[in-house]
């Protein structure tokens, strides 16, 4: 009778160790420090514009409160044709100076600096400007960018190509 | 005396089914022990105290948020990208707490004092949360802070960038406890609700 009910509670713990186990994990918060999807698959998002074969995917600016501040821009770049293209620089009136920039973090220590040589845009392929990663540094705002309004931009490609964008400030989520 | 044979035989499967009943109960009645989002310290120690300033030059040491829980992070103003991300996020989980966010304190520490006084750190902080504390001071008042949490920060010249230098920094959120017990740390990528539902668990534990 002890051995059986030993038996039993061996398997109710185990029982109960499986249903503990199909806990929605609480470990591993995924890579949104209160912002944006990324962009994901080749299909996804809204074409904003097309400069040259590139398409601009989904572009955001930062809210900014701050007299003076900075703030960033983000968007993906999706390249429909086999050749190589780099978003080389960005110019604009929302700033001081607008520059291609990158955070990094290595070991917990975040590192920000100006991208060298532009960022790539892979044939056939995309690559996403987004929070933590790659971002278009807006550097003194010339005024504060609040939720809804809307700022222009213009971004340079290694191909030769630019475009005139108009970006809309959002709050990251 | 067929029924006869098998009434121990229902007595016992009833017991075996009441016992099972009663294991069950107790194995589900077990807590569970709560699995933190951030890192949690093995041995929650004492923070030694430090001391900053926030606007008009008004001094606020660590020991002053005792009795709440501070969220504690550091960064700098000219950061575009990681440091308002990070603030926006703990502005939500301020609102997230409902009606517990007054036993929460977030404090931002600046690591760039030659642009950050405590003045502007304090008014950027604000712009977030009008709770949130921005503290500066001298370079060797922060250089101390910093070394309470492991944090490492330095200077990188930006020769090209209109930025002139940027500053790379830890970029975890540290939790202390009302005791100033530092608790758990958050690293960049952990989420507002996870936030909150740690800060949840550690108030729901004291009540
Ligand atoms: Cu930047």
């Amino acid at each position: 009778m002890n051995k059986h009910l030993n038996f039993l509670a061996t398997a109710l713990a185990a029982a109960a160790l499986a249903l503990a186990a199909c806990q929605p994990s609480m470990m591993n918060g995924h890579g949104d420090m209160g912002d944006m999807a990324d962009g994901g698959g080749p299909n996804e998002g809204k074409v904003a514009a097309t400069v040259g074969s590139v398409e601009i995917v989904d572009p955001w600016a930062r809210s900014a409160a701050m007299e003076g501040g900075n703030s960033a821009i983000y968007m993906t770049l999706r390249n429909t044709s086999g050749d190589v293209d780099r978003l080389v620089s960005a110019s604009g009136e929302a700033a001081t100076a607008i520059e291609i920039h990158e955070t990094k973090m290595n070991d917990g220590v975040m590192q920000m600096q100006q991208v060298e040589g532009g960022i790539e845009v892979p044939a056939n392929g995309s690559v996403a400007l987004k929070p933590g990663g790659y971002h278009v540094m807006l550097i003194g705002l010339v005024s504060p960018l609040k939720a809804g309004d809307m700022l222009t931009v213009t971004l340079m490609f290694e191909s030769g190509n630019s475009v005139e964008l108009t970006v809309p400030v959002m709050d990251p989520m | 005396m067929q029924s006869h044979r098998r009434a121990p035989l229902f007595i016992l499967g009833g017991g075996v089914l009441a016992g099972l009943a009663l294991i069950a109960a107790l194995a589900l009645s077990q807590p569970r022990p709560y699995i933190f989002a951030g890192v949690v310290q093995p041995d929650p120690a004492p923070v030694e105290d430090f001391a900053l300033e926030t606007a008009g030059g008004r001094a606020i040491a660590l020991s002053d948020l005792r009795g709440r829980y501070g969220l504690i992070v550091f960064g700098y103003t000219f950061c575009p990208d990681v440091c308002p991300g990070t603030l926006a996020l703990l502005g939500r989980v301020l609102a997230g707490l409902g009606s517990d966010r007054d036993q929460v304190v977030v404090a931002f520490i600046s690591i760039d004092p030659e642009r950050d006084t405590p003045d502007r750190t304090a008014t950027y902080a604000t712009l977030f949360d009008p709770a949130f504390i921005g503290l500066s001071g001298t370079p060797a008042a922060i250089a101390t802070a910093a070394s309470r949490f492991n944090v490492t920060y330095a200077r990188q010249e930006a020769p090209g960038s209109a930025a002139g230098y940027l500053m790379s920094h830890s970029a975890y959120v540290y939790l202390v406890d009302p005791q100033g017990h530092w608790r758990v740390s958050f690293p960049y990528g952990v989420t507002d609700d996870e936030i909150t539902r740690d800060l949840q668990h550690l108030i729901a534990e004291v009540r």
